[in-house]
């Protein structure tokens, strides 16, 4: 029991996907302009995340070794074809915000990642809630990068004005001053960590 | 020689499921994207196209430059106003504008259909200035108290409405363009004032 609640509070904690282990930037540094394309996103690679992780879990023993990443991007890629074919259908606005980015989840690192490290090991159980801890972890990192970025940059959260005479960094909402966020962020939490660790 | 045949057709099955489910996913949503295209579409050409002009449409000509109606009233066969759907290219991506004219070329409303400018620059073609703050809105929900409902245009494309597409132009007296985003503003003004002249033209030739 113990064993898997480490695994499914890894992923928020000590192996957050974007602030510990530093995967999936690209989607990470692209839709952060806004808390609404930040929790998209989020829901959206969890989903993938969730799917792929158990279905890989499950099929991993007949699966032979040498062909095993060809099968795992089919699979993701299923899952990802899904989750954009269903956004179209329901969310069209939330898939015409985050355009390419969602087809691009197949090869987002972490799912990928979490495939060949965990999933391809481990058991059906242990494997959804290492994606669950993945996911939340990927989310709750967008969305903390979107809000400064949205708060700051914009003026606004969830598309609504915060003050009215304030004037935004623009800076903060184009590409580098997602680099600056992120930057800022992961040093803060390393230089944080380091210090936990001292003591 | 064997293992190659066990792997292809591994590697076949893994496939053959993911197309299986595929298809299913596709043709469960398909219905459903149809209509929220036609839904997005039908929205905005009654949005640039006040029904006073005319009631009905006829598609006159579609290409991969220009695509438009004309707008009809009645069963009178000289059409009252043309809709179409201008293109071009931005800073960094194709703007997609639909417009509404009258016969005279006055332009009854522009409204863009997608695009992808740079945030807080160039997509400011798309913004809504709203007096509602974050606050003002939770105070909407929690206290219930009412605010009166806002017209929710853009205030770029507003600047078209009733004016000559052929004579738009960037200027003070004119289409006031974004700050900051010339390229962008530039973009929206050529591509209705190019198209609008072209159907205009074509028709009295």
């Amino acid at each position: 029991m113990k064993k898997l609640l480490k695994e499914f509070f890894k992923g928020i904690g000590s192996e957050n996907p974007t602030f510990r282990l530093v995967l999936g930037l690209c989607p990470t540094l692209a839709v952060s302009t806004s808390v609404v394309n930040g929790l998209g996103m989020g829901v959206a690679a969890t989903f993938v995340l969730i799917g792929s992780n158990v279905i890989i879990s499950l099929v991993r023993k007949s699966i032979p070794d040498q062909i095993r990443i060809p099968c795992f991007i089919v699979i993701i890629a299923t899952f990802v074809t899904i989750v954009e074919l269903m956004m179209k259908a329901y969310a069209p606005e939330l898939s015409k915000s985050l355009g390419i980015f969602v087809p691009l989840i197949v090869v987002n690192c972490i799912v990928l990642g979490r495939a060949e490290a965990f999933a391809c090991k481990e058991g059906v159980f242990s494997s959804l809630l290492d994606a669950l801890g993945m996911g939340i972890g990927f989310t709750l990192a967008l969305l903390l990068i979107s809000a400064i970025r949205e708060i700051f940059g914009n003026g606004t959260l969830f598309g609504l004005l915060i003050v009215k005479s304030y004037e935004p960094v623009l800076y903060l909402v184009l590409a580098p001053g997602a680099l600056l966020v992120i930057g800022l962020l992961i040093g803060g939490i390393n230089f944080l960590a380091r210090k936990r660790s001292t003591t | 020689m064997k293992i190659i045949l066990k792997f292809a057709f591994i590697l076949f099955f893994v496939n053959l499921i993911a197309a299986t489910i595929l298809a299913g996913t596709y043709n469960l949503t398909k219905s459903k994207i149809q209509k929220q295209e036609s839904m997005i579409q039908e929205e905005a050409l009654k949005q640039v196209m006040p029904e006073t002009i005319g009631n009905k449409i006829e598609l006159v000509k579609e290409s991969d430059t220009i695509k438009y109606w004309k707008v009809l009233k009645g069963d009178n066969p000289e059409p009252q106003g043309y809709i179409y759907i201008a293109k071009k290219y931005g800073y960094s991506s194709v703007i997609e504008i639909m417009v509404g004219i009258r016969k005279d070329g006055t332009i009854t409303g522009v409204r863009v259909l997608s695009q992808n400018e740079t945030p807080g620059l160039g997509a400011k073609i798309i913004e809504i200035v709203s007096t509602r703050t974050l606050f003002s809105s939770l105070r909407e929900i929690f206290i219930k108290e009412k605010h009166p409902k806002e017209i929710l245009s853009p205030y770029f494309t507003e600047q078209f409405t009733n004016r000559n597409v052929k004579e738009l132009e960037l200027s003070n007296g004119g289409i006031q363009a974004i700050t900051g985003a010339t390229i962008s503003s530039r973009a929206v003004l050529d591509s209705i004032k190019s198209s609008g002249l072209e159907i205009l033209n074509n028709r009295d030739e």
